[in-house]
């Protein structure tokens, strides 16, 4: 590197010029070429699985061992999609989804919010001890709780259109109540305000 | 009228009545069923049992976590001489004889064969009170040691190629990210086609690399190559996402730093050595840690693309709490799981913060 350097120089200003806009050049075509091979890496499972999605099952197959698993040629057609939703009620799926969580989301921003902006903005008595409490409950790994919460649903009441309940196995509201609060985000809205 | 509170009792009321629903539901579905798990741990809670629930002490702790080593000598005849089968090995004795109800061995019933070694002429077995669990344990440490730093190695080095201002930088950051946005049940039911063992992409690739002369293998079929298979698509999935940390911790190194090391004549190399890498420092422990603690909670992959097998080779923790507390009901024991997991967490959480401290 050293001798470079003193080389150059000692060739004079202009021709080091060139010689630096040749190796930046070099540089930027290499860098390039990196980051359009590990593009490569990470697209193409995605673009497999979107192609596929428009190919008979024995295409598939067939162009498996081929560019022409990634491209979108042969026996092109949406029939994938119609049997999807034929066979199984995936309009349905979709809107139990969409459903879960747009309330997840509302719910959670109302609630984690005013819980961050009383921990954040305001004084009062007790601040530092819930702020510490939320904070710790950070290191429970999801898994830790998975079973005991179930035990817990599984005896909740549940005051519905038609009456009482006990458990809250196979509802929408087992998938939301539980889900809506959250130490991290409230510890960001923290931050924020 | 005077108000019945003063100013400051107000605002402490409602800033009270601001987090309560927030903390109401953290303390019911959060740290509820956590305290709930070391509760229950010492039980034998089933999920729906007509008996009552009983304390039960550590039994379901011993069951967990009993090991013991059983030395097995050749069998012999009354002459003294070693029996050999037809093939002229040593014969040895069966080991249920000493884990079923032999009253001579107490301390080996009801134990399960884990592992077997040669030992001369002896051979060494490993029981354990639960061998699927021990074998769990292995295969999620063999996860993590190689996960954590190819996962946050590879992430850096993304994170350092694309941290330049040259055009369609952009573009690149998104494609790295995107399998981040993918869940991760769809990701893991795409990647059983390409590491599938007839027609997978993976084989027909090495397979046209190399001109046909790869041997195609069942990559998830086969106990040697399942948790390699798994770890690639778990990088695969994860990386984006830690790229994009490095990437934030990167941005807040400020430029005259690396201005000066270049009037300084310090090359790319002693410009990552003694800039950037003191620079991410915060950045590099939470990366670590929370990338720890994720694979260590190793779950959706292996339930989707394998479900534990093949001969258990990719079994883990919390695969093992969801089998036996959700499948098989057995909450009691799911907790105790699920407890030895979070001690375990713990532990690699203080012992990297202990490794990775600011040095007075």
């Amino acid at each position: 590197m050293l001798i470079f350097t003193t080389m150059t120089a000692a060739v004079g200003h202009g021709a080091s010029k060139t010689v630096q806009g040749r190796r930046a050049g070099l540089a930027l075509f290499i860098r390039y070429l990196l980051m359009l091979l590990l593009g490569i890496f990470f697209l193409f499972p995605i673009v497999f699985m979107l192609v596929s999605s428009l190919k008979p099952d024995f295409q598939l197959l067939q162009d498996s061992g081929t560019l022409r698993a990634f491209l979108p040629v042969g026996d092109l057609s949406l029939d994938n999609y119609r049997e999807a939703f034929e066979r199984v009620p995936t309009a349905r799926f979709i809107f139990n989804s969409m459903l879960v969580t747009t309330l997840t989301v509302l719910l959670g921003l109302v609630v984690n919010s005013m819980a961050g902006f009383a921990l954040a903005a305001m004084q009062w008595q007790g601040r530092n001890a819930v702020l510490t409490l939320i904070i710790s409950t950070l290191i429970i790994p999801g898994g830790t709780v998975a079973i005991p919460l179930l035990l817990i649903v599984s005896r909740l009441p549940w005051f519905g259109l038609d009456g009482l309940h006990w458990g809250w196995f196979n509802t929408y509201h087992v998938m939301i109540i539980p889900f809506i609060a959250g130490a991290f985000p409230i510890f960001l809205f923290v931050q924020f305000f | 009228m005077a108000s019945r509170f003063n100013a400051q009792q107000q605002e402490t009321l409602v800033a009270w009545l601001m987090v309560s629903p927030a903390l109401i539901l953290l303390l019911a579905f959060l740290i509820l069923p956590f305290a709930m798990a070391f509760g229950l741990a010492f039980t034998n809670q089933r999920l729906i049992s007509p008996n009552p629930t009983e304390y039960v002490g550590g039994r379901n702790f011993a069951r967990l976590l009993t090991v013991r080593l059983l030395t097995l000598d050749p069998v012999v005849d009354e002459a003294g001489r070693a029996v050999r089968d037809e093939a002229g090995s040593l014969t040895y004795p069966a080991v249920r004889e000493y884990t079923r109800g032999n009253p001579n061995y107490p301390q080996y019933d009801g134990l399960q064969e884990w592992r077997t070694f040669p030992w001369g002429q002896k051979r060494l077995v490993l029981l354990a009170g639960d061998a699927v669990f021990m074998k769990s344990i292995v295969n999620i440490l063999y996860f993590v040691i190689f996960v954590v730093p190819i996962q946050s190695g590879l992430a850096l080095l993304l994170a350092l190629i694309v941290n330049q201002r040259t055009p369609g930088v952009n573009l690149f950051r998104t494609v790295y990210f995107m399998p981040t946005v993918v869940s991760l049940v769809v990701v893991s039911i795409l990647w059983r086609f390409i590491y599938d063992g007839n027609n997978g992409l993976l084989n027909n690739l090495l397979s046209a690399l190399t001109f046909g002369n790869f041997e195609k293998r069942d990559w998830l079929g086969s106990p040697a190559t399942a948790m390699p298979a798994i770890m690639g698509m778990s990088v695969w999935q994860g990386v984006g996402f830690h790229m994009v940390i490095w990437l934030a911790g990167l941005q807040t190194i400020p430029g005259v730093l690396y201005e000066a090391a270049s009037v300084e004549g310090a090359n790319a190399w002693q410009k990552f050595r003694y800039v950037t890498w003191p620079g991410l420092r915060n950045t590099a422990i939470f990366i670590l840690i929370t990338i720890t603690i994720a694979a260590f909670g190793l779950f959706d992959q292996i339930n989707v693309m394998t479900r534990g097998g093949p001969l258990d080779s990719t079994t883990t923790i919390m695969f093992q709490a969801f089998i036996r507390g959700y499948e098989k009901q057995d909450i009691a024991y799911g907790s105790a799981i699920a407890v030895v997991f979070f001690m375990m967490v713990l532990v690699v959480a203080l012992v990297q913060r202990y490794v990775t401290r600011e040095q007075a």
